[in-house]
């Protein structure tokens, strides 16, 4: 790949940044080259820090959330660059004992307490939204595994006693506002069952079927805006009990079913110009597998704008562990003011497939957030990375449906579950993906460093990252996760070595 | 024409200091063809050095009888106007390309009947389904 600047050296960068315009619309992308130069290649291992589960920045780089090792209190620390003072002589090569602490890094700014005696809170959820600084944690009480079908719910989901959702300014760490959902099961591990776009908030409860849309004022407090599921319209309801309709039971299905169930009808309809042949084509098409369609139920959710939701819907074995692709699903397009479904494609659909691999981006399009979530590399911005999906397909040993459906499985979005850090940008440094990536998963730790390598100059390693302490991996039989923060732009990156039954061991790269 | 041939006398005197000047890597028996090549299409550029003489080659009149150094391209005169409408308004169009691509799919005609056969590829394990829709079928670009 050819460079902006005609040479790697940082000085010589610089100079022609004085002279040399980017190209038009480009110019995020060409001061990020900068960002080869700058790289956390330091390593402080095993720092002495406090014993939390450290979750996440905050995409504007302000907060680094984390959670009690009990679950129930929040802390929040603000990320401060390497700072310290020492009375002594200081040695210009080594950091001194005394910087090579945490708080020469982060500054606690308070710690509160979210969950009450026998609430916890869920490690993996945390939402943020930028422009007001506010938070979205959920804590929950313990799982039942109590599936049965109370007024309303359905067979096979589990149900959860309590789930309260907090509205957090991470300002000043006041609790704004609060949301409980009783008797209810949301898939918090890892946000996937909630979806922030600018102001507003969709919850998916699964256990009965709707779409809770909230909105986050701007004093703080959660609105309850719509409820999609068993009626459409917010004035439905009102419409079936003044005709007496809605005392008689559950005679009808559910209003967001109701919209799919018509709209496959008429589909269906339409494909068969032949008059004569349009019923025994609906028999076949629809009616003989009506029953799946009305057993179909909603998995996850995300906006795709102000008014458009992207629902998939699958059968109940796959709704609550993560999905497998080996279950059908389906993916609708739904309009919440005109409660149409505007297009229904299958998991296994090449015309989705061809608009997830053009415009993957505006899957995640948020227009409120910090310009760094534009810039997370895909396969829809990335030459690279569309490479490297290519490679995949080509690879593809089993028919194209598999690997349309392997792709399928990522949609719809996860939320704020990629790191916008512009080492993950693969039109600069190449990686393993396999061990390290822009998603905040946990992965299984390696031996060896993780190593970060120049597009550029494909044989220069810039940085390696390494988890674990310096000494290497003592017992290698025992199982270990790792999981990475990045700051958002700032070289300073956490890597957290997790081992089962030992302690945490919490590495933090920078540049010295 | 008096400019034409001045211009030529020119590429000429120029052409000929190339021959001792910058010998070709072909060797310098060539040097006097891109010369008489380029001349001889009629091209406007005359006989200056170029890379390659065939460049100027495509630009061949159309008129073989025409007079090569009357030879120019045509230019386009649109003969009706051009000026955009008095309230055109030039906006960005609000719903954004996935939502727009989403909206197209659905109103494209309703596709033919699909064949049984690839119904009966999708029936794997318990339940039989046929897709939803004609989504199965190979991408429309749109």
């Amino acid at each position: 790949m050819v460079g902006f600047f005609r040479s790697g050296n940082l000085a010589s960068r610089v100079f022609d940044r004085q002279f040399l315009s980017p190209r038009p619309g480009a110019t995020v992308n060409t001061v990020r080259q900068f960002y080869e130069n700058l790289v956390p290649s330091y390593t402080i291992y095993d720092i002495d820090c406090p014993d939390y589960s450290f979750r996440k920045f905050t995409d504007d780089g302000k907060y680094l959330v984390a959670f009690s090792r009990n679950h129930q209190d929040l802390i929040v620390y603000r990320p401060i660059w390497l700072t310290f003072s020492c009375h002594e002589e200081c040695d210009s090569h080594d950091l001194p004992a005394n910087a090579e602490r945490f708080d020469s890094f982060f500054k606690q700014l308070y710690s509160i307490s979210l969950a009450s005696s026998n609430e916890y809170i869920c490690k993996d959820f945390f939402l943020y939204m930028e422009c007001h600084q506010y938070g979205l944690f959920a804590t929950s009480t313990a799982q039942s595994n109590d599936s049965s079908a109370t007024d309303g719910a359905i067979h096979g989901v589990p149900s959860i006693e309590k789930i309260t959702f907090y509205l957090v300014r991470l300002e000043d760490g006041a609790i704004l506002d609060e949301k409980a959902f009783c008797n209810d099961f949301i898939n918090l591990a890892h946000s996937i069952g909630a979806y922030l776009y600018e102001d507003l908030v969709c919850i998916v409860s699964l256990r009965y079927q709707t779409i809770h849309v909230l909105q986050i004022r701007d004093s703080g407090s959660l609105v309850e805006v719509r409820r999609i599921g068993a009626f459409c319209r917010e004035d439905d309801e009102l419409f079936l009990y003044s005709h007496g309709q809605a005392a008689q039971g559950n005679s009808f299905l559910p209003g967001i079913k109701q919209r799919l169930l018509s709209y496959i009808f008429r589909k269906t309809w339409n494909e068969e110009p032949d008059q004569a042949l349009r019923v025994q084509h609906l028999k076949k098409k629809f009616y003989f597998h009506f029953q799946d369609y009305v057993d179909l139920i909603i998995w996850k959710v995300q906006f795709l704008d102000r008014r458009h939701l992207f629902i998939k819907f699958g059968s109940v074995d796959g709704g609550v562990t993560r999905s497998t692709d080996q279950n059908l699903a389906f993916f609708a397009v739904y309009n919440m003011e005109t409660t149409d479904i505007v297009s229904l494609y299958q998991n296994s659909s090449e015309e989705l497939y061809s608009l997830f691999e053009h415009y993957y981006d505006h899957f995640h399009a948020n227009p409120q957030n910090s310009s760094h979530e534009k810039f997370i590399s895909s396969h829809s911005n990335s030459v690279h990375a569309l490479d490297q999906l290519c490679t995949i397909k080509n690879k593809a040993s089993s028919s194209s449906q598999q690997f349309v459906k392997k792709m399928m499985a990522s949609l719809p979005y996860t939320c704020q579950s990629q790191s916008p850090s512009p080492y993950f940008d693969l039109s600069i440094f190449r990686y393993d993906e396999k061990l390290i990536s822009a998603i905040d998963r946990h992965r299984h730790c390696t031996e060896h460093p993780i190593k970060f390598i120049s597009v550029r100059q494909p044989n220069v390693v810039k940085f390696k990252i390494k988890p674990g302490s310096d000494s290497g991996g003592s017992d290698s039989r025992a199982k270990r996760i790792s999981s990475f923060l990045f700051h958002p732009f700032f070289p300073l990156a956490l890597s957290i070595q997790q081992t089962y039954m030992q302690p945490t061991v919490v590495n933090v790269h920078f540049r010295r | 024409i008096i400019h034409c041939l001045h211009m030529y006398a020119l590429c000429y005197q120029l052409s000929a200091k190339k021959g001792r000047a910058w010998p070709e890597s072909s060797g310098t028996a060539q040097t006097s063809r891109p010369r008489t090549a380029a001349a001889a299409m009629g091209s406007p550029l005359g006989g200056w050095p170029s890379h390659n003489p065939q460049n100027f080659s495509q630009l061949v009149p159309a008129d073989p009888s025409a007079q090569p150094t009357n030879v120019t391209p045509t230019t386009y005169i649109a003969a009706h106007r051009t000026d955009p409408p008095a309230n055109q308004v030039i906006t960005t169009e609000p719903r954004n390309i996935l939502l727009r691509h989403f909206y197209q799919n659905s109103e494209n005609k309703p596709r033919p009947k699909r064949a049984a056969p690839e119904s009966a590829a999708l029936r794997n394990g318990k339940q039989a389904r046929s897709p939803a829709d004609g989504g199965s079928q190979s991408s429309t670009r749109s």
